[in-house]
């Protein structure tokens, strides 16, 4: 995969994510309940976990899906760093809420699932562009003129 | 002159190529430092968070306290009864003290059920101290530890504002943590509680008479789950309502209004 659809990649995962971070956003503030399959997606936006420092968690996944997005169009080493730091972040904090899921609130939100496994791929081909990046070579002297 | 100048190329392509080779081994060294740096970034942002949001997640404030404190004075509690003994209505909450859910009804419907039905006058609420969390984890004994110490809190009839601050003090689910120290902690704030006495009650008749009498009348109007709340004019007659949301008390309200 070359560097360019790597970054058209992650930005169709960007948007995926987004979406499902809006539509979770959405609900939270218009105190609604999600559609979800198994009611665990109402206990898991009712535990006292679906804040993180009183913001809601869904809240901070949109920020942090525009980050990425924004990420993407920064060029050179800097905006691929910055994607990689972000996603991975992002990975990590998923990694965090999937536990409380399972072993603290004890119930699955396939919307969170779904945000996770997205994160998880993002992640990868963050941390791949990033390792594969090279920079344009500095272009020859021009030939003095005669 | 031809071998001079064939040496010559040949050692400016050896040095191109040892340039080349130095070039790709220190963008290989640079792209591993980003690689690293981000990689140690992003470990320390996530340590932080977690830290954060272990530390951040139950711990009651200040103002916490001196705000349930202040929610429960001069209501009568009588036991584990919470308002007028002559109410209309009847409100009673099975609850496990250790239960999220119920942390959550505690907290997103107690505050309303208090000001608008108990301080009213129109119900009383009776508040059935269950150990399910116990009955499901064999060898489990953190719920009863936690009730226990509640009952004979409602020896002094100061149980509501302990419970309430139990909770916003809840621990995880997983972990056993309703100790001595933690218990009396939550007791020593709550106006006009002694926590050692209570800490002497709790292996008394009155409260493990009280975990029976609970667990019986939990048998009878068959709660298969915490929290579950029914309303009644009596404990007897009342009947199971739906708690879709644990933040909404609404359905509770109009169970009260309907008996007034």
């Amino acid at each position: 995969m070359t560097d360019r659809k790597l970054g058209i990649a992650i930005a169709v995962l960007g948007f995926i994510g987004l979406g499902i971070a809006t539509y979770l956003t959405y609900v939270h503030y218009a105190e609604l309940e999600p559609i979800c399959g198994n009611g665990g997606c109402e206990r898991v936006q009712n535990s006292e976990w679906s804040k993180f420092v009183g913001i809601p968690v869904p809240l901070l996944g949109l920020i942090g899906w525009i980050g990425i997005l924004g990420s993407l169009l920064v060029p050179g080493d800097i905006g691929r760093a910055t994607t990689a730091l972000l996603t991975l972040f992002g990975f990590g904090f998923s990694l965090y809420l999937t536990y409380l899921e399972l072993f603290t609130i004890k119930a699955i939100c396939q919307w969170c699932v779904a945000n996770a496994v997205v994160m998880t791929i993002a992640t990868v081909l963050a941390i791949v562009r990033l390792w594969r990046y090279q920079p344009p070579a500095p272009s020859a002297p021009e030939e003095p003129a005669v | 002159m031809s071998s001079r100048k064939e040496q010559k190329e040949q050692a400016r392509l050896e040095r191109e190529a040892k340039e080349a080779e130095h070039a790709a081994k220190a963008a290989r060294t640079r792209r591993m430092s980003i690689i690293g740096g981000v990689l140690g970034l992003a470990v320390i942002a996530v340590v932080v968070v977690v830290i954060i949001g272990q530390s951040g997640s139950s711990e009651s404030t200040a103002s916490d306290v001196t705000e349930v404190n202040a929610r429960y004075a001069g209501i009568p509690q009588d036991g584990i009864t919470l308002g007028e003994p002559a109410a209309k209505a009847t409100i009673v909450e099975y609850a496990d003290l250790r239960c999220p859910f119920c942390k959550d009804f505690e907290e997103g419907s107690m505050p309303t059920i208090v000001d608008e039905l108990v301080k009213t006058g129109k119900a009383k609420f009776v508040f059935r101290n269950l150990t399910i969390l116990d009955q499901a984890s064999p060898g489990g004994e953190d719920s009863t530890n936690a009730a226990k110490y509640a009952l004979a809190t409602s020896m002094q009839n100061k149980m509501f504002p302990f419970i309430n601050l139990f909770y916003l003090n809840q621990g995880l689910e997983s972990e056993d943590y309703a100790t001595e120290t933690f218990l009396k902690g939550i007791a020593g704030d709550v106006d006009g509680l002694d926590a050692n006495k209570a800490w002497t009650d709790r292996t008394s008749p009155t409260v493990s008479n009280g975990l029976v009498e609970a667990q019986e009348a939990a048998d009878a109007a068959g709660v298969t789950g915490t929290p579950t709340v029914y309303v009644g004019s009596s404990e007897e007659d009342a009947e199971k309502v739906n708690l879709d949301n644990l933040d909404d008390p609404q359905a509770i309200i109009d169970a009260v209004d309907a008996l007034q």
